[in-house]
């Protein structure tokens, strides 16, 4: 065979060595450094700096450790992370949150930890227990907490103090009518003649400034309704089924379609982005413009919401209203989840520990990037806050009164995305309360469904 | 006087004559011996890359997966959850609603642009460029933009109609507004590109033909109909095919628009597969959806396959 013929041939064996090289088919040689490299992926930009200062510090420490760390939008991460998984590049450590933790424990995402916090002598009662408890799953804890966070209200207090109103200290609030939640929000509601909600010269049609928004999320929104009104997502955690097929549901659900569409005191979800589930955080963009006047959210939301509010206005924080069953707010806290599959395990370990360790823990609450899990270290969050003029105490207050964990079943993440796109049409136009039943009992059906294929 | 339509193909029976130099066919299997080596590489990255996925996507819509741990045999459990709770009918609707708002306004404005821009004037470059250019553009990046034109109030939509004294709709929080939205958005950004093939196809009708017929005394109009459209029957073929295909499997500018909401009202199949699939972790469920989406996106192609077979004359 002359020359020109082969040709082709080693031509086309350059391209497929080409083309495994570049998929990766190909490894490359291992690295003869003797430094580890280790991936940790997280979702918040505003704690990312946080964690990088605290993982400064653990480096110093462990100089032959390196450690990557990888933001991730929120609504990729699980996706991205499941995809690693699947394809054996999981990151050596990940922020896992509470809606996908019993699926990532059920699929062996999760390391246990009980010989390790054995051996390193953690003491985990100076974690808030509930904490420790939601990351626990048959006698083995997946996780060392490291933070927490309850739902309050942002208020704008400068257009507070304008409109001569202050935020009743103890407020309640009920499906029937209202109670005292409901009469002020009237009053902090304007149109835009200046008249407030309580008039009957009120335009509900033309509204300057609403007084509050509650979006369509689990966490950040009607959650804690419904726990306030005996309604729950699941009855227990790692249940099989979901529970919110009942009468206070449905009425509490129909109760906040009411604050947007009939008294017209909630911004209506139109203006919270794809039905109404804040994905932009539409709620903070609305709080800064001076459109709404308190934002329910979690303290986490703190640093953007100072930032993006600036010197335009004093902002202040007040607790949830009592419902019905009492005040309730939805509580939750993050771990870093182990790879179990990690290279390198030794060294992923080092830095769970470190992470979860106070030290590490005072430097994230000193430096108001989270709640830290060591109760002890509390009032660093709080003093980082209160020398930037808002006053955290109530998110505190909170934490210390009646809590709701995010629901931490199997599928629990697909349940919550379903529900939020079938209730969608409650949060975007006025609804009756059979149409809201009937939405719910949708919703319902196929979080079930989510659930139970999901394992649960 | 009535034009008739052109097509003036190969003569039936016509041979091409070997000339004296003309070497023997080869055996097909030498001719395949021959051409391996070159069409090698992209048959193993066909095979690799859509043959295996693709029937591994058959098998898997008969199977349960979440991703990890192991594959369980579901039968036809998975096809009958994509009707009760995946809403895959209604899926199946909202995405022909959206070709159909997408396709025939896509395809008029095209043909339209390519007539118009088909002269010998000056600027018609400066055109053609201007017309593309969103082509060019990442559909994501556009869509984000979009996504601010058509805020509720601070929107530039809005605030434009405002100036008027009208108040704009939540434009993609209504269920009535948010597809037309979404097509917009994408009849804007593939309009240029459509308008080229069209273009091309119009630049490669013989001129004479034209000519003939204005000394037949046909109007612009009638050589229209009659000449450039029949003509344009190839160019019409693949537009729409590869349009349809594409409508079909829209995604990126429909997710960063509206995610498929409000509520369910722009879920297309494409939004549910990646929402049971890639957030359910239900993948046999997606790979039931992906299967019947191509079942469809198949049926269409082949329809519009034997609508213009007889139709279409690649010679004149």
């Amino acid at each position: 065979m002359n020359q020109r013929k082969w040709l082709p041939l080693v031509a086309s064996a350059g391209m497929l060595a080409g083309t495994f090289a570049a998929t990766g088919a190909i490894a490359p040689p291992a690295s003869a450094s003797s430094t580890v490299h280790l991936t940790y992926d997280l979702w918040d930009p505003h704690e990312e700096i946080g964690y990088k200062a605290s993982i400064g510090q653990f480096e110093k420490t462990h100089p032959g450790i390196q450690v990557t760390v990888n933001d991730i939008a929120y609504p990729a991460y699980q996706t991205k992370l499941q995809e690693e998984f699947s394809s054996g590049t999981g990151p050596d450590l990940f922020w896992v949150n509470t809606p996908w933790l019993s699926t990532w424990i059920k699929d062996g995402y999760l390391l246990g930890l009980n010989k390790y916090l054995k051996a390193w002598h953690v003491n985990l009662s100076m974690y808030y227990p509930s904490l420790v408890k939601l990351h626990e799953y048959k006698g083995v804890i997946y996780g060392i907490p490291k933070d927490w966070d309850t739902i309050a209200f942002f208020v704008n207090e400068t257009y507070m103090k304008a409109h001569h109103l202050t935020v009743p200290s103890k407020w309640t609030w009920n499906p029937t009518n209202g109670g005292t939640f409901l009469q002020f929000l009237k009053q902090a509601t304007t149109d835009k003649n200046g008249v407030n909600a309580t008039s009957p010269k009120f335009n509900g049609n033309n509204v300057a400034t609403y007084a509050v928004t509650v979006p369509n999320a689990a966490q950040t929104g009607w959650e804690n309704f419904w726990q306030m009104d005996g309604c729950h997502v699941i009855p227990a955690a790692w249940a099989s089924h979901v529970s919110f097929n009942s009468t206070p549901c449905y009425q509490t659900t129909y109760f906040l379609n009411q604050l947007m569409y009939k008294w017209h005191v909630a911004a209506p979800g139109t203006l919270l982005g794809s039905n109404g589930t804040v994905p932009n955080s539409q709620d903070q963009a609305l709080f800064a413009s001076g459109k709404v006047a308190m934002m329910m959210a979690g303290d986490w939301e703190t640093t953007p919401v100072a930032e993006i509010v600036g010197k335009k206005f004093k902002i202040g924080v007040v607790p949830l209203p009592a419902g019905p069953k009492g005040r309730w707010s939805v509580f939750n806290g993050l771990i870093d989840g182990v790879n179990p599959h990690s290279k390198n395990l030794k060294q992923a370990l080092e830095l769970e520990r470190w992470l979860g360790s106070p030290a590490s823990q005072k430097i994230m609450g000193a430096g108001g990037y989270i709640w830290p899990a060591v109760k002890s270290l509390d009032p660093l969050f709080a003093q980082y806050w209160a020398k930037k003029g808002i006053n955290m105490a109530p998110f505190l207050e909170e934490a210390h009164g009646n809590v709701v964990n995010w629901p931490n079943t199997p599928g629990m993440n697909q349940a919550l995305t379903d529900m939020g796109t079938t209730m969608g049409p409650i949060w975007l136009g006025s609804e009756s309360l059979s149409s809201v039943t009937s939405v719910l009992q949708r919703s319902y059906a196929l979080a079930n469904h989510d659930l139970q294929a999901a394992g649960a | 006087m009535a034009l008739a339509t052109v097509g003036v193909g190969a003569e039936p029976g016509a041979r091409v004559s070997k000339g004296p130099g003309a070497r023997p066919r080869s055996s097909g299997a030498r001719q395949f011996a021959k051409a391996l080596p070159f069409i090698g590489p992209s048959m193993v990255g066909v095979a690799l890359f859509l043959v295996v996925p693709v029937i591994f996507v058959f098998v898997l819509s008969f199977m349960s997966w979440s991703g990890a741990g192991s594959f369980t045999w579901a039968g036809i459990q998975n096809w009958t959850s994509i009707f009760q709770f995946d809403n895959a009918a209604h899926s199946l609707g909202v995405t022909a609603y959206y070709v159909l708002l997408n396709i025939p306004l896509q395809t008029v404005l095209a043909l339209g642009l390519a007539v118009m821009l088909n002269r010998k004037r000056r600027g018609m470059a400066f055109f053609r460029v201007l017309y593309v250019a969103p082509y060019l553009s990442t559909p994501v990046a556009m869509a984000l933009i979009w996504f601010w034109v058509f805020q509720p109030q601070s929107g530039a939509a809005d605030r434009f109609l405002g100036l008027f004294g009208i108040t704009g709709p939540a434009w993609l929080e209504s269920s009535l507004w948010a597809m037309p939205v979404v097509a917009a958005v994408n009849i804007w950004q593939y309009l240029g590109f459509n308008m080229l093939f069209f273009y091309a196809g119009l630049q490669g009708i013989p001129p004479s033909l034209y000519e003939a017929a204005q000394l037949d005394g046909a109007s612009k109009w009638s050589q229209f109909w009659r000449i450039s459209l029949p003509l344009l029957n190839p160019t019409m073929l693949f537009v729409l095919i590869t349009d349809v295909i594409g409508s079909f499997q829209v995604f990126d500018t429909l997710y960063v628009l509206t995610s498929g909401g409000p509520g369910t009202s722009t879920q297309v199949m494409s939004i549910q597969i990646y929402n049971v699939g890639f957030q359910g972790t239900r993948y046999g469920e997606a790979a039931a959806l992906s299967v019947l989406l191509f079942g469809v996106i198949l049926v269409f192609s082949v329809g519009q396959f034997l609508f213009f077979k007889n139709r279409t004359t690649y010679e004149y």
